[in-house]
């Protein structure tokens, strides 16, 4: 198959070979953007951040960094336009998103283009344990899980960290200048 | 002076939009659609195998098969007779609702009782994309440990049923079933265990037992 075909310009950007990230506790790595295709996000074996071994880690991310970062440049587009400062999002327990593989794919991600800089806010969503039996939220210990519920002995069901949403995002309106733009 | 909108959006909304789009075309066929997700190697092509041995002359079936690179599973399984059309996601580490929706429309099977989706092999990604099933199922073989439940709490709380797989390997690699099944009771009380061997056939009646109970209670709440 011919790579070449199936490139497509990063959406931030214009393609710059590598990106590097290293200012992300927990994740270190580089981001092929040679090998950039929308959604499906490159060859596992193409070298996504090769040092840490969670390559595919950062591709599965990489394409919700790009999802968050579209539907972002999509909603600011609508309202005038301009640089996006920041944006806040909410990831839950049992989404799948790994928050610190997240945050470094969106710098890589925006680096280098017109919205480099821009923050990714986490919000960090985990589920709860509900008893029926009790009609009450239980608390559980943070990554633990409770095995029943400490008051009934009954099993306990889990509610909610499923999210993943935009929440919000900051942006500079253009208005406010014409060198902005150079 | 900066401005913020208030944006509230999903983040995966084009496939889940996609995706409902197939569930309703699912659902006016009849079709029973199992999304199978697990880590590479678990089994999933194994019990398909198994299935489309034993159920051929009860249903009409056929399987979408999620992988990054080759041919190889569809081929295992059209070797066994059942229709099979391959997807390549060429690099991607999980299905998407456009992908599947492109797949069928090539594979243009007919009319299907079942509709199997071997996702690619990854118990992480594929578990926040919604493909149009009825459920998801998590596979686990006894010889990736009986620790990972808790590990991978995402699939195996969402999951609409657990599949234990090569059980007749768990003597030889210390499975303890009562492990996984503590961790299962907490992340999805209810949700059914199933223990098999695709290769001694143990524990396959209660697998097929579940899609006749699946696809019964789907045509029943269509008519
Ligand atoms: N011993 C044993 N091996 C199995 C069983 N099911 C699958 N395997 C083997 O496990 C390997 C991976 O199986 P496969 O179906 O390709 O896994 P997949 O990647 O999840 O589709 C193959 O070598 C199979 O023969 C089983 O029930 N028992
Ligand atoms: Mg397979
Ligand atoms: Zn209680």
């Amino acid at each position: 198959m011919d790579e070449a075909s199936k490139r497509t310009p990063c959406p931030s950007r214009a393609l710059s070979p590598i990106a590097r990230s290293e200012a992300t506790a927990g994740v270190r790595g580089e981001i092929d953007f040679q090998l950039w295709r929308p959604k499906c996000y490159a060859h596992l074996d193409g070298g996504f951040a090769r040092d840490d071994g969670g390559g595919e880690r950062i591709v599965h991310e990489l394409g919700i960094a790009t999802e968050i970062y579209e539907s972002c440049r999509t909603a600011v587009d609508r309202s005038g336009s301009g640089r996006l400062q920041s944006v806040k999002i909410a990831v839950g327990e049992l989404s799948a998103v790994e928050p610190e593989c997240l945050r470094f794919a969106w710098e890589a991600l925006v680096a280098g283009g017109p919205d480099a800089g821009c923050a990714l806010e986490v919000e960090w969503r985990p589920a709860r344990q509900f008893c029926p039996q009790c009609g009450q939220v239980k608390p559980r210990p943070e990554t633990r899980w409770l095995r029943l519920c400490p008051d009934c002995w009954q099993p306990l069901r889990i509610d909610g960290g499923d999210e993943l949403d935009v929440l919000e995002v900051s942006f500079e309106p253009r208005e406010h200048g014409p060198e902005e733009t150079s | 002076m900066s401005r913020t909108l208030d944006v509230r959006r999903r983040i995966l909304e084009d496939n889940d939009r996609q995706a409902a789009a197939l569930r309703a075309s699912f659902k006016t066929g009849g079709t029973l659609v199992v999304n199978m997700i697990s880590s590479p190697g678990s089994g999933k092509t194994a019990l398909l195998e198994a299935t489309a041995r034993d159920l051929a002359g009860r249903y009409a079936m056929a399987a979408l098969e999620g992988d990054i690179e080759t041919e190889r599973d569809a081929e295992r399984l059209r070797a066994r007779g059942l229709r099979a059309y391959q997807i390549l996601t060429g690099g991607s580490c999980h299905l998407d609702a456009r992908l599947v929706a492109r797949g069928l429309e090539d594979a243009a099977f007919p009319a299907l009782d079942i509709l199997f989706i071997e996702n690619v092999g990854n118990l992480i990604c594929p578990t926040s994309y919604d493909l149009g099933e009825d459920f998801k199922i998590a596979l686990l073989s006894t010889a990736e440990g009986d620790d990972k439940p808790f590990k991978y709490p995402a699939i195996f709380a969402r999951a609409g049923a657990v599949v234990i797989t090569k059980a007749d390997l768990g003597p030889h690699v210390s499975f303890d079933m009562d492990v996984v099944r503590g961790q299962i009771e907490t992340l999805n009380p209810g949700a059914p265990l199933l223990v098999t061997s695709a290769r001694t056939g143990d524990g396959l009646e209660a697998w097929y037992g579940l899609l006749a109970e699946r696809l019964e209670a789907k045509r029943r709440h269509r008519a």
